[in-house]
């Protein structure tokens, strides 16, 4: 009976995911483009939506509300010379009126919304629409991070709980006793899975019945006939564009007073599950696809109440493993081995050179990491490990997305996953420091074995999680990977039963010793993770890490995965063992990501699952790609642009109030860029092309231009 | 001599159309077959059927020995079975050098330890190899150009050069002389002859009857997924069944003509 309460109680969160997953098939049968923005918009509504009527309740109450603010930020700076200028700043906020009424609160939410989807299409997926595929992923990932941003930096940290639409909250006024199942089903529940039928039939009729429709499935099927018929393909696309946002729109204020607004970016992990079960183009399957997964996932829920429930599988773990599994059932049954004929994508891939003089690159990076430990003080000194630490985790995104072309965002949550199985293994029960709460109780492993055993845990599941991308292969695996993001997190960090007391809060990493010395990064005497031991051992990694990757690339596994990345079937033809070669990808990869986390374990102090949460590993993609995912110069470059790292910080020197929010707008934008204007190739490559071209100009004898080798001109502009 | 391929009854479904149906052919080792027939006939489906690109639904086929029915295409590569495409399908971000490098590479499982520590693999037999090949499809001087950088012609080449770095015992050319003018295709022709003296065994499948009947010693022509003729150039050349199905009347003589000038140019064999 509780399974059964809990399957109709779950059909709440499953309209959310089905109008989600509505929206996705719309703007995808519009341009192509699974966008993994689409959940961002809806939180980005939501806050409009409780911005206009400023009902939230808590200590964020600022006026009569009636403000919209503009999805961007104000980059003019306002300080010293500056402000006495005057210039007419990019208007954010604009405010409408005092107290708007309930009708034009939505009006004004839905039309932002819109507006979103205007500006996603015109300013992103427009320009890409030639892109490889790559390119299209990392721009709608880019979206995301950067609605995130600015819905941090507009609407502030704080969350909202908005009474909504109905002016109830989710525990307010609820159906009582239920079907005389003796559980109070939320009032909206019945509602919302209406909605979710409503708006499903009715963007089903809208494609299948109007003019409109049937010329978005023309172009859908083929671009080049409906151009034929007087059809823009692009206007077509800008259209679907508007139509999904507003639907995300829709969820965002139908749903607000259930959730937070930022837990709408997530949600699109199940909406993508749901969109997926529909096939990508079938709006009715990604309706009930999405109720479906709802209802799935709340009985799962449910069944952890009972007392054969396994204890090691948490509810949190359960619920975001729901779209998870329906999304690998779904992909691995209808995917194929090797593309078949006349699927292989279209685009070309960044180009990716190998490294040519390796030891020149180690020793002078090495010596100049070690002069900047040696001058730098304390914080400096973490910025230079937090450097380090970003650029061996990006050096295994350079494996697997930049060499073998499997676009994985999972890979984050692997350091994740290794840093905790550390804590865990090194861990004995006895207080690491002082000031501890917690104690983790574990075996109590030397360190580097308690390292060694968290690094191989971390290649282990990370070759779990790539085993599907033998069958998916391109955008499906990215979605695949971003929904084993939220399951590793909350299967698997924060099990308690697995990691130990403490696993959801806050876990005190270990104090390690390696052979006598000393490698964590805080420092006994002084509360500072500052410790230079640490600094070495990282440098250490880093440059092991490092060598190892521009090996892998001059090599013959490194060719192999450039084939790979380029066309699966020739390097089948060619005798490359497709599945081995791609699992070996994974494997060094996730070796990488490992030690990443170790690296993380040793250096920061108090560690909660947060560190690891899908956003900071997005963040660290975006700069990767921006640094250039291609080489391991990029995953340098990359390292120090990341918020923390050396350049960002040397930024915030001179910009005061930069906060991690702008700083990953910024990358957003880059990023977005970057795919447009660079293919991907990143700035350190964009650089050394430039620099080979303006050496062959100085050299050449009447400067005659050296011919461009590949693209026309590219701006450099906007990507630093 | 032996029997290199060979198959019993292959049959390849899609949807209900049998795009080949019951096929029985067999390629002898050291011998140069062809494999014609109009667009749709089934001639680049038999090659993906026997190179394990597309599943089959009922026959055998078997190479060198091995049943290939288990046998995963990178495994039938290593054997030996080495195919084109005729739709390119070359690594377009990799040197033509680099696109041979990725065939002639042997795949052992300590690769990547070897790789990681940057120890040299084989290089001289595996440099000569590809040197061979570049040299075969006259690619010397592209050896480190883009294939997107070539014109088309020379591309089809570098997807035969890749098939030749692999060691192959067969090699199977799906439409190599598509795209090339008369004397290119020629020329590619003569050379493809030369390959029988280093060990390989040539299959090679186009609609130019030029070219078929000037290099083959024995002929298969396909319509309609079926074998309708098999036989040497000569037989082929005067089967009335092949004539009325495929060259038409007059054209069949024309070419036959030019076939028969084109041998004596090359230095043909027959049987």
């Amino acid at each position: 009976m509780d399974l059964l309460f809990g399957l109709i109680a779950g059909l709440g969160a499953g309209a959310v995911f089905a109008m989600l997953g509505a929206g996705l098939v719309v703007a995808y049968r519009g341009s192509g483009v699974i966008n993994f923005a689409h959940g961002a918009v809806a939180a980005y509504t939501a806050y409009t939506w409780d911005e206009l009527r400023n009902t939230s309740i808590g200590e964020y109450v600022k006026d009569d509300g009636g403000s919209i603010f503009l999805p961007w930020f104000d980059p003019i700076p306002e300080w010293g010379f500056l402000k006495a200028l005057h210039i007419n700043n990019l208007p954010v906020e604009i405010h409408i009126m005092d107290n708007p009424p309930t009708w034009l609160a939505i009006a004004l939410s839905l039309a932002m919304a819109a507006f979103i989807g205007l500006l996603m299409h015109l300013a992103v997926f427009r320009p890409l629409r030639n892109a490889p595929l790559l390119a299209k992923v990392i721009g709608s990932v880019g979206v995301m991070l950067y609605l995130q941003s600015m819905a941090v930096l507009n609407f502030g940290a704080a969350n909202r709980s908005d009474s909504g639409f109905w002016e109830y909250t989710s525990t307010s006024d609820p159906i009582e006793n239920f079907l005389g199942m003796g559980r109070n089903l939320p009032r909206s529940t019945p509602y919302l899975a209406a909605a979710a039928l409503i708006v499903g039939v009715a963007a089903w009729a809208l494609y299948r019945f109007t003019r409109f429709g049937l010329a978005t499935r023309a172009a859908d099927e083929n671009e080049k006939g409906a151009t034929l018929l007087g059809y823009s393909p692009q206007l077509l696309a800008g259209l679907n564009w508007v139509i999904a946002s507003v639907l995300a729109g829709l969820v965002g204020i139908l749903f607000v007073h259930r959730a937070g607004p930022p837990s709408f970016i997530l949600f699109v992990v199940a909406a993508l599950g749901a969109a997926l079960v529909g096939n990508l183009t079938s709006i009715l399957g990604a309706t009930l696809g999405g109720l479906g997964i709802g209802a799935v996932a709340s009985m799962g829920v449910s069944a952890t109440g009972y007392d054969w429930w396994p204890e090691w599988l948490p509810a949190d773990g359960v619920r975001s493993f729901a779209p998870v599994f329906v999304m690998i059932l779904v992909l691995y049954f209808r995917g194929h081995r090797l593309p078949i004929r006349g699927t292989v994508g279209v685009g070309r891939q960044p180009r990716a050179p190998a490294t040519k003089h390796p030891l020149v690159g180690l020793t002078a990076g090495v010596a100049l990491a070690l002069m900047m430990s040696n001058i730098f003080t304390a914080n400096w000194e973490s910025t230079l490990t937090t450097t380090l630490m970003a650029i061996l985790f990006m050096l295994s995104l350079t494996v697997l997305v930049g060499f073998l072309g499997q676009i994985s965002l999972v890979q984050w949550s692997l350091a994740g996953f290794a840093c905790w199985v550390l804590i865990r293994l090194s861990a004995d029960g006895v207080k690491v420091r002082q000031m501890d709460f917690l104690t983790v109780d574990g075996p109590g492993w030397p360190d580097p074995l308690a390292a060694l055993g968290a690094v191989i845990a971390a290649v282990l599941l990370g070759l779990f999680i790539g085993i599907p991308a033998l069958r998916i292969r391109g955008v499906q695996l990215a979605v695949v990977t971003l929904a084993a993001v939220v399951a590793t997190e909350d299967l698997l960090m924060r099990n308690q039963p697995l990691m130990g007391v403490g696993a959801e809060t806050t876990n005190p990493t270990p104090d390690p010793v390696w052979f006598g010395q000393r490698v964590g990064a805080l420092d006994k005497n002084t509360y500072q993770t500052d410790y230079w031991h640490y600094t070495v051992f990282a440098l250490i990694m880093v440059a092991l890490a490092g060598l190892l990757v521009v090996n892998l690339r001059r090599g013959v596994l490194g060719r192999r995965f450039l084939a790979i990345r380029s066309n699966e079937r020739a390097a089948a033809a060619a005798g490359v063992d497709v599945p081995r070669t791609k699992m070996l990808g994974f494997g060094v990869s996730s070796l990488l990501a490992g030690m990443a986390g170790v690296l993380v374990a040793y250096k920061v102090p108090m560690i909660t699952s947060e560190y690891f949460s899908p956003f900071p590993g997005l963040a660290l993609l975006a700069f990767v790609y921006l640094g250039g995912i291609t080489t391991v110069w990029g995953a340098i470059f990359g390292g120090m642009l990341v918020g923390g790292g050396l350049i960002s910080e040397f930024g915030a020197l001179h910009f005061e109030g930069i906060t991690q929010a702008y700083i990953n707008a910024v990358g957003a934008i880059g990023l977005v860029i970057n795919a447009v204007v660079t293919n991907g190739e990143g700035v350190s490559l964009m650089l050394t092309t430039r620099a080979k071209e303006f050496a062959g100009i100085m050299r050449s004898p009447a400067g005659d231009p050296v011919e461009p080798r590949d693209q026309p001109a590219m701006t450099s502009g906007g990507t630093t | 001599m032996t029997v290199l391929l060979d198959t019993k009854g292959l049959t390849v479904t899609f949807g209900g159309l049998n795009a080949n149906d019951n096929v029985d052919l067999s390629v002898e080792t050291g011998s140069f077959v062809g494999l014609i027939g109009p667009n749709g006939a089934g001639k680049t489906t038999f090659v993906d059927a026997i190179t394990g690109f597309v599943p089959t639904s009922a026959g055998t086929a078997s190479f060198d020995g091995h049943d290939l029915a288990p046998l995963k295409p990178h495994q039938r590569s290593q054997l030996g079975l080495v195919r084109t495409f005729q739709s390119l399908e070359l690594f377009e971000d990799l040197s033509v050098r680099d696109n041979l490098l990725v065939a002639a590479h042997p795949t052992r499982w300590y690769t990547l330890l070897l790789d990681v520590l940057h120890l040299r693999q084989q290089t001289s037999e595996i440099d000569a190899r590809v040197d061979w090949a570049l040299d075969v499809a006259g690619l010397t001087s592209h050896a480190d150009a883009l294939p997107t950088d070539l014109p088309h012609g020379q591309r089809k080449l570098v997807g035969v050069a890749r098939a030749l770095a692999a060691q192959p015992k067969l090699v199977l050319l799906d439409e190599p002389a598509a795209g090339l003018d008369t004397a290119e295709s020629n020329s590619l022709g003569s050379h493809l002859r030369g390959l029988l003296d280093h060990n390989i065994t040539v299959f090679l499948i186009d609609h130019d009857m030029g070219l078929v009947l000037s290099v083959c010693d024995y002929i298969y022509v396909m319509d309609f997924g079926q074998i309708i003729a098999a036989g040497t150039p000569a037989e082929i050349r005067t089967n009335p069944e092949v004539r009325a199905a495929y060259l038409g009347e007059e054209a069949g003589e024309a070419q036959a003509r030019s076939a028969e000038e084109l041998r004596g140019m090359t230095g043909g064999r027959d049987e």
